[in-house]
């Protein structure tokens, strides 16, 4: 009775013990599998967004490239420059509105500001009154009264619209104009304080916000027509070859600048045509400071860049050295849009995609210039340092060097918003930025493991269960108290006639029939896993030998005098002579297809074990022990 | 990882019981030849678990150990036989 509890207990402590074991060995393969699941997306991602912003720069580059060295473009910058009404509207027409609007988001910012704090404020001063082209500016006037509020010429301020006028008829009529309709344009002759008459071309618009105590205020915008001067004579030929092209290649615009240093054509006439390009804003001055250090077929990367204040959109310019004959002749700039990019950045690629998934870039200073998908972050603005961000940077710069083929687990870390996440970094050398792609680790890893290891906890505990189930079921059938060693089981499985029979036949007749038995199943066999073309054709040789044996086993059974015995023995026998015929099936099948789980060899076993115990208390009640 | 250590579990169980009953019956009633074929299949049925755990699936031993059921499957007979009254 001791043994019995005692063996029960091994029993359960022993599949508990194995139940432990493997809850925790697949939770650790299942964080194995997913870790390597998330660094194959990751890098899967990262190397094909990689790939396409190369191209787009590679491209970019071409183009440039291209140009040049074109023979076209060098025709337009060999053109003698004119001055330019058209470029000074285009440029002033461009200014007004943006200045229009920073004037009244200033003023919405700040609407308890009377006039008076507005005029002894610099910061709205630098707002109102800002440098146009390198010699014109902006203004602002009175909406009611048309008097000069904000000017750069201090002798100016005051100034009503009447004493305007008598400086000049055109300017006082334009201003009378703005007053009546809200906005108005034209060109009106100036006198300077050198006493030299220059045409001026303005443009005004009254400001959508009042000041703190009501007044309305109207915004000008005036430049001088002689800052202004253009290629002439640009053949309609090369303006749509130029155009074509732009198209073509999706570029924002191209910028032909001059030797001395002006943008003297461009191919969709905007802003900034015929200005120094020195004093142009949106950039592209800044953008040309790059590509004057060029060396000859040099290519030059800047931005991006803000492509006019209150844009949302980034530009880069890419600029090459144009040479005549070995004569320096101009720049070529493109710019391009980013839109591009940002498009191929936020395309969503995988069914891995969920809450937390970025991919953006930043420049080399670490500033994000693409937006994120899950977070309304500014781009051009926000710096992103965290530790992918600062190895990608010291990559660039020469610092360390990132394997892009690194193979182990990916660890997690903080992102720049405290998230913990999965990231990768590449490095996008030619415009010095750096890519990164990243995956909430949440959403990924840890709440997918969790389900998994839920899922297997309750799959292995319905097996477990099973298993108590079978081998309780297994012992109270074996129990000579309760099942087997009852008489009521006698004649009820084979009728006094077929025991009689099997009585009463002879050893050799029973030997036959177990030959006959195992060869017929050897050439069934063999003939339906095709094994004489395998090893597993060995194997069943033994297991064959055994189910023989076991056949003689089961006939003899009936021979024996006690009935118990009788019942145990032949039971027995045929349990064994079943587990070693699945056992032949299953071994011919790991051999035709490959390993099979252990699940399909435990049924046969148990009733093989159960066969063999079965013929140990048939044997025990013949020999009385 | 489950299924391999229930396989084992059951073969050890097995082994146990068996190893059990056959050494009280051999130890009490002092059969020793009628209970080594069954304390033989025990220490075989131990022998396979260990086998099974390390993963030594190597063609020939496997061949031996089926074999061995054989041997110790008509040793089990031939003593039946004898207990019988070798009818």
């Amino acid at each position: 009775m001791k043994f019995k509890v005692l063996f029960f207990v091994l029993i359960i402590g022993f599949a508990s013990l194995a139940f432990v074991l493997d809850v925790n060995y697949l939770r650790s393969v299942g964080e194995r599998s997913f870790n390597s699941e998330v660094e194959k997306y990751l890098v899967s991602i990262i190397s094909v967004n990689k790939e396409r912003i190369s191209d787009f720069v590679f491209e970019a580059e071409s183009d440039v490239k291209f140009l040049s060295g074109s023979d076209k473009v060098r025709d337009v910058l060999a053109k003698d420059i004119v001055m330019s009404d058209e470029a000074a509207v285009l440029d002033v027409g461009g200014k007004i509105n943006i200045i229009a609007r920073e004037v009244e988001n200033y003023l919405r910012a700040h609407p308890n500001m009377m006039l008076s704090d507005l005029q002894s404020n610099e910061e709205f001063y630098d707002v109102a009154v800002q440098d146009i082209g390198e010699t014109g500016y902006s203004v602002l006037f009175d909406a009611q009264t048309g008097m000069v509020l904000f000017h750069p010429d201090s002798d100016l301020l005051g100034v009503s619209v009447d004493d305007l006028r008598k400086l000049s008829v055109n300017l006082g009529n334009i201003i009378d104009e703005a007053i009546e309709v809200g906005e108005s344009n034209g060109f009106y002759d100036w006198e300077d304080n050198d006493g030299k008459v220059r045409r001026k071309y303005i443009e005004m618009k009254k400001v959508g916000f009042e000041t703190g105590d009501g007044v309305d205020l109207i915004s000008g915008v005036t430049a001088y027509v002689d800052d202004y001067f253009i290629a002439d004579n640009v053949s309609e030929e090369l303006r749509e070859f130029f155009v074509e092209f732009n198209n073509k290649r999706d570029c924002h615009n191209i910028l032909f600048i001059s030797g001395d240093d002006r943008v003297i054509y461009m191919s969709h006439f905007m802003e900034s045509v015929g200005v120094d390009v020195k004093v142009a804003r949106s950039g592209v001055g800044e953008a040309y400071f790059v590509m004057e250090n060029l060396g000859i077929g040099e290519v030059g990367f800047y931005g991006p860049f803000l492509g006019h204040l209150g844009s949302k959109s980034l530009q880069l310019a890419i600029g090459s050295k144009v040479y005549d004959s070995g004569k320096f002749v101009g720049t070529i700039i493109v710019i391009k849009d980013l839109s591009k990019i940002n498009d191929i950045l936020k395309e969503e690629k995988s069914v891995m995609v969920g809450e937390g998934d970025e991919d953006y870039l930043v420049n080399g200073d670490g500033i994000l210039l693409t937006p994120l998908r899950e977070r309304n972050v500014d781009v051009m603005l926000q710096e992103v340092d965290i530790e992918s961000v600062a190895r990608c940077l010291d990559s660039l710069e020469g610092r360390g060097q990132i394997e892009e083929d690194e193979k182990g687990d990916i660890i997690p870390f903080l992102d720049f918003k405290g998230d913990l996440i999965f990231g990768l970094e590449r490095p996008i050398s030619k415009v010095d930025w750096c890519l990164l792609s990243e995956v909430s680790a949440e959403g990924v890893l840890y709440e997918p493991l969790r389900k998994d290891f839920r899922k297997n906890v309750f799959i292995r505990a319905g097996l477990l269960g099973m298993f108590f189930v079978i081998i309780g079921g297994i012992s109270f059938f074996i129990s000579g108290k309760y099942v087997l060693k009852r008489r009521v089981w006698k004649n009820k499985i084979f009728s006094k006639k077929v025991e009689k029979f099997f009585r009463r036949l002879e050893f050799r007749y029973s030997f036959l029939f177990g030959l006959i038995f195992v060869f017929g199943c050897f050439f069934l066999i063999t003939s339906f896993f095709q094994s004489y073309q395998n090893a597993a054709f060995y194997d069943e040789i033994s297991d064959l030998s055994a189910v023989f044996v076991l056949i003689l086993f089961a006939f003899y059974s009936f021979k024996l005098k006690k009935y118990s015995a009788r019942t145990f023995i032949f039971l027995g026998s045929f349990l064994a002579i079943v587990d070693k015929l699945i056992q032949i099936v299953l071994e011919e099948y790991v051999y035709e297809f490959g390993v099979i789980s252990s699940w399909y060899w435990i049924p046969g076993a148990i009733v093989g074990f159960v066969g063999l115990i079965l013929i140990l208390y048939g044997f025990r009640e013949v020999a009385k022990c | 990882m489950l299924a391999d250590l229930m396989f084992m579990v059951s073969m050890i169980v097995a082994s146990i019981f068996l190893l059990w009953a056959t050494t009280r019956c051999m130890i009490n009633l002092k059969m020793i030849k009628l209970g080594l074929p069954f304390f033989f299949s025990g220490v075989l049925l131990c022998f396979s678990a260990a086998i099974s755990f390390y993963g030594i699936f190597d063609q020939k031993i496997w061949f031996g150990l089926e074999f061995s059921w054989t041997i110790l499957f008509f040793w089990i007979f031939v003593n039946l036989r004898r207990v019988n009254g070798n009818n």
